[in-house]
């Protein structure tokens, strides 16, 4: 330890130096027990020649008090924040889930057959349509399957491949012959 | 925090120089959670608070608890301390009102009560107590008190003079460099010295 930092515990005791030399010093008292050693025998000093020691041991107050905080937590927290933490950690998780199950649903109800990237473009962020916490309802009676889907699915129902058990009209049952069945699930199939 | 006010005064007590920077540091310190840096500020104000509590309440071991207490307060309060007074000032407060309470529940207690040892835990608690100030500990209080003031007056005057005004009459440099007509490095210098000078005869003593 240099005397001209020894010189600087013995202004800090007297509690003359500058704002940014007192932090840079109590940073390095952090680490420095030779140096907190010294600053606590200079406090001595002063209370022995101010006539300030008690009859008990000069050490006995500060002894105590390290035993007592032992017990303590290491940060005070301040005691409005409590309050609120829990109650704050739950919606934030409860807004996470709901933000996933929104965009799990995005995804299903966007992708269409043939078009590979749709799933991609969306999880690359390509999406225009700024994500929703809540599904709005479809209130314009369509089904939520993509137009070539439902082409499609006229088509098989329609025409003559359409098989016995999902013919909906006279021109399919005309036309019909022994094909199979392709569903809306087959035509989400990727190539 | 806010710029640092000198330091109020307790009655009959010169206030301290200095702008407060030094506890305004620790303080915040202790806000961030090191409890290393509310040691310093126990050590600082330790025998300052102690000698105030000890105007309210007579008894050493009491007052020993009440300024414990006292401590405990500020560690726990210390979050909120804004820096809109000086620490010491803050820390006053917190001890006047601990030991005023302390007097008002000590009025309540009824006179005659036998301490009963039938519960371990306070019979440890209070043999512990008795193990710290023991007659040797007590002793070693005189003779710091002893030593401090024979190594006073073996210094040279300039010394001695800069630290007494130090720590009696609680002047800044500037105004120690003003009566003793020197530079405020000068004093600085003379000041450290001084302690210097001091440790050595302490050093015994405490290791």
């Amino acid at each position: 330890m240099t005397d001209r930092f020894q010189e600087q515990i013995s202004g800090f005791v007297d509690d003359e130096l500058s704002a940014d030399e007192c932090e840079f010093f109590v940073r390095r008292l952090q680490r420095d027990s030779e140096s907190r050693r010294q600053l606590m025998r200079y406090h001595l000093i002063g209370a022995a020649l101010r006539g300030e020691l008690t009859h008990s041991h000069p050490d006995t107050l500060r002894r105590r008090l390290e035993g007592a905080l032992s017990g303590v937590r290491e940060t005070p927290s301040p005691p409005r924040m409590r309050a609120y933490v829990k109650p704050a950690l739950g919606v934030a998780v409860a807004a996470v889930v709901a933000a996933v199950a929104v965009l799990a649903l995005q995804v299903v109800n966007t992708s269409a057959p043939g078009d590979v990237d749709a799933p991609d473009a969306v999880l690359a962020g390509e999406r225009t349509e700024p994500a929703a916490y809540v599904v709005p309802p479809d209130t314009t009676g369509r089904r939520l399957v993509s137009p070539p889907i439902q082409l499609t699915n006229y088509l098989m129902r329609h025409s003559e491949y359409a098989s016995h058990l999902s013919r909906t009209s006279v021109h399919s049952n005309v036309v019909a012959t022994g094909q199979p069945d392709i569903t809306e699930d087959d035509a989400d199939v990727t190539p | 925090m806010q710029s640092t006010e000198r330091q109020v005064a307790e009655p009959g007590v010169k206030p301290r120089a200095g702008s407060g920077a030094s506890d305004l540091a620790l303080i915040k310190r202790v806000q961030q959670g090191d409890r290393s840096a509310f040691d310093l500020l126990v050590v600082k104000y330790q025998h300052k608070i102690l000698n105030l509590i000890m105007r309210y309440v007579r008894d050493p071991s009491e007052a020993l608890d009440v300024a414990q207490e006292a401590f405990l307060k500020a560690y726990r309060a210390a979050p909120a301390f804004r820096g809109d007074s000086a620490f010491y000032t803050w820390l006053y407060r917190i001890a006047i009102n601990t030991a005023k309470n302390y007097l008002v529940a000590a009025r309540r207690r009824p006179a005659n009560v036998d301490v009963d040892f039938q519960d371990s835990e306070q019979f440890e608690a209070f043999t512990k107590m008795s193990d710290v100030d023991t007659p040797e500990r007590l002793a070693l209080t005189e003779e710091i008190g002893a030593a401090v003031s024979k190594a006073i007056q073996e210094l040279p005057d300039e010394l001695r003079t800069a630290i007494l005004l130090r720590e009696i009459e609680g002047m800044s440099y500037e105004e120690i460099a003003q009566t003793m007509e020197c530079p405020v490095g000068t004093v600085r210098s003379r000041i450290f010295r001084a302690r210097e000078a001091i440790e050595k005869h302490l050093r015994p003593l405490l290791d």
